[in-house]
C-alpha cells in the first residue's frame, strides 16, 4: 500500500496500519478530467470528495455572471453541505480546473464505514471541525480585509493558487474585477 | 433548558434513554451578564456555546474600529474551532450585548461522553455540519450580494435581529457606514 497515500488520508491518526490499509481498500477512489462539473446548480448531491490531487472551483451564477466562491485543492474535502446534508438543490456549481483524483464518499457508505470502524467516526468529525475552524477564519480575515490585503494573504497561503488558477477567477474569489487585481499587482510590483 | 437541549438532540437523530440522561447530565448552563467577553480577541482556546437565550456578537478590531462578523440568538451554536489543530490567537471578541443563558461546551467532557455514547459522536458532527452549512451560505452572500442585498435578506431570515441591535452593529455587519444603512432603508421604504 502506497504510504503518501495513507499519510495524506490519515496524518498522523492513532489507527493501527491494518485499519488503515482496511479503510484504503474500501474507498472509491475516481478520476475527473479537467473541465468535468462534479456538482450542478440545482442538483440534489449525495457526493461528497476528498481531493488527492488537483483542483476544484466552486462558483454561482449571480445575474448569469460566474463568482467564484472557493477552490479546494489537495487534501481538502469538498461537501456541497447545503445540498449534501440539508438535501436541497445546490446554489453552487463544482467543476475541476485540473485533472482531479479524489476520494468519492455518499451518506450510506459513509454511515457503514462508521460501523465497520468506529474510530473512523471521531477522524471525520475532527477534520470537519478542522474545515469549518479554517473556513471562519478565512471569513474573518475576508470581511476585515481589503482587496490588496486580501490577494497578500492569498500569497502567503496558498501561493500555489496563483499559479494554477486563471486571473479572472482569482479576481472573482477576491471580490474584485479582473482590472483592479492587474492594477493591484502592478502597485505591488512596484514596492 | 435541559429538555431543550435534548429535544434538540434529538431532532437530529433519536436518542436512547441513557444517551438523553448523559446529555442532560453533562450539560452545563450559565447565565451570563450583558456586557460579558466569553472570548477575547488575541486569547488562545476552543470554546463552544449553545444559545438558548439572548444575543452574542462577534467582532474583530480593524485599525481600532469594531467590525462586526456575527450575531448569534437563540437556538445557534457559537463554535471557533480556529485554534483547534494548533493553537492561535483568535481573530475575534465575542461579546454577550444581551443577558445571556448558554450551554458552555467542554471539550474534555465531550470526549468522555463520546467514549461511552459513540452515537453523541456522530450528532455532534451533524451539527457541526450543520452550522458549516449555515456560515458557508452567509460567506457566499458576502461575495455575491450587495449591501442592500444583505439588509433584505437580513429583514427576510432573521426579522428580530433588526429590532434588537444598534444600527451601528447593523451597518458594519452588512459592511457598510452607518450612513449609507440610513440610505438603504430610506430607499427601501420609498419603494413600493
Amino acid at each position: 500500500m502506497n504510504s503518501d497515500l495513507l499519510q495524506q488520508l490519515f496524518g498522523d491518526a492513532p489507527l493501527p496500519r491494518e485499519e488503515m490499509e482496511a479503510i484504503v481498500a474500501l474507498l472509491d477512489i475516481q478520476t475527473f478530467p479537467k473541465g468535468t462539473h462534479i456538482l450542478r446548480e440545482g442538483e440534489i448531491s449525495s457526493k461528497c470528495f476528498f481531493i488527492l490531487k488537483g483542483c476544484v472551483r466552486q462558483y454561482l451564477l449571480d445575474d448569469g455572471i460566474e463568482k467564484t466562491t472557493f477552490f479546494y485543492t489537495e487534501s481538502q474535502a469538498v461537501v456541497p453541505f447545503d445540498s449534501y446534508l440539508q438535501q436541497k438543490p445546490s446554489r453552487h456549481y463544482c467543476v475541476c480546473v485540473e485533472d482531479v483524483t479524489a476520494v468519492v464518499g455518499n451518506p450510506s457508505e459513509e454511515k457503514e464505514m462508521y460501523q465497520k470502524f468506529p474510530k473512523l467516526a471521531s477522524l471525520t468529525r475532527m477534520m470537519v471541525e478542522q474545515g469549518f475552524g479554517k473556513t471562519q477564519e478565512e471569513f474573518a480575515t475576508f470581511i476585515t480585509s481589503s482587496p490588496e490585503e486580501r490577494y497578500l494573504n492569498l500569497q502567503t497561503n496558498r501561493p500555489d493558487l496563483l499559479q494554477r488558477v486563471p486571473q479572472h477567477q482569482i479576481a472573482s474569489y477576491l471580490g474584485i474585477t479582473p482590472e483592479s487585481l492587474s492594477r493591484i499587482r502592478r502597485r505591488l510590483a512596484k514596492k | 433548558m435541559k429538555n431543550q437541549l435534548v429535544e434538540y438532540f434529538s431532532k437530529i437523530s433519536p436518542l436512547s434513554p441513557d444517551e438523553a440522561t448523559a446529555i442532560a447530565d453533562s450539560a452545563i448552563i450559565k447565565t451570563f451578564e450583558k456586557g460579558t467577553f466569553l472570548l477575547q480577541e488575541g486569547q488562545m482556546t476552543i470554546s463552544t456555546f449553545f444559545v438558548f437565550q439572548g444575543l452574542v456578537r462577534q467582532y474583530s478590531l480593524v485599525d481600532g474600529e469594531e467590525k462586526t462578523t456575527a450575531f448569534f440568538t437563540e437556538g445557534q451554536w457559537i463554535i471557533s474551532l480556529s485554534s483547534f489543530d494548533s493553537p492561535k490567537p483568535s481573530p475575534h471578541s465575542w461579546v454577550c450585548d444581551e443577558d445571556c443563558v448558554l450551554l458552555v461546551g467542554n471539550d474534555a467532557a465531550a470526549q468522555s461522553l463520546f467514549k461511552v455514547h459513540p452515537r453523541l459522536e456522530f450528532i455532534a458532527r451533524k451539527i457541526v455540519e450543520n452550522t458549516f452549512a449555515e456560515f458557508q451560505a452567509t460567506v457566499t452572500t458576502y461575495l455575491t450580494d450587495t449591501p442592500e442585498q444583505r439588509y433584505v435578506r437580513l429583514m427576510e431570515t432573521r426579522p428580530s435581529l433588526i429590532q434588537r441591535i444598534p444600527q451601528y452593529q447593523l451597518a458594519s455587519y452588512i459592511g457598510v457606514k452607518p450612513e449609507s444603512l440610513s440610505r438603504i432603508r430610506r430607499r427601501l421604504a420609498t419603494k413600493p
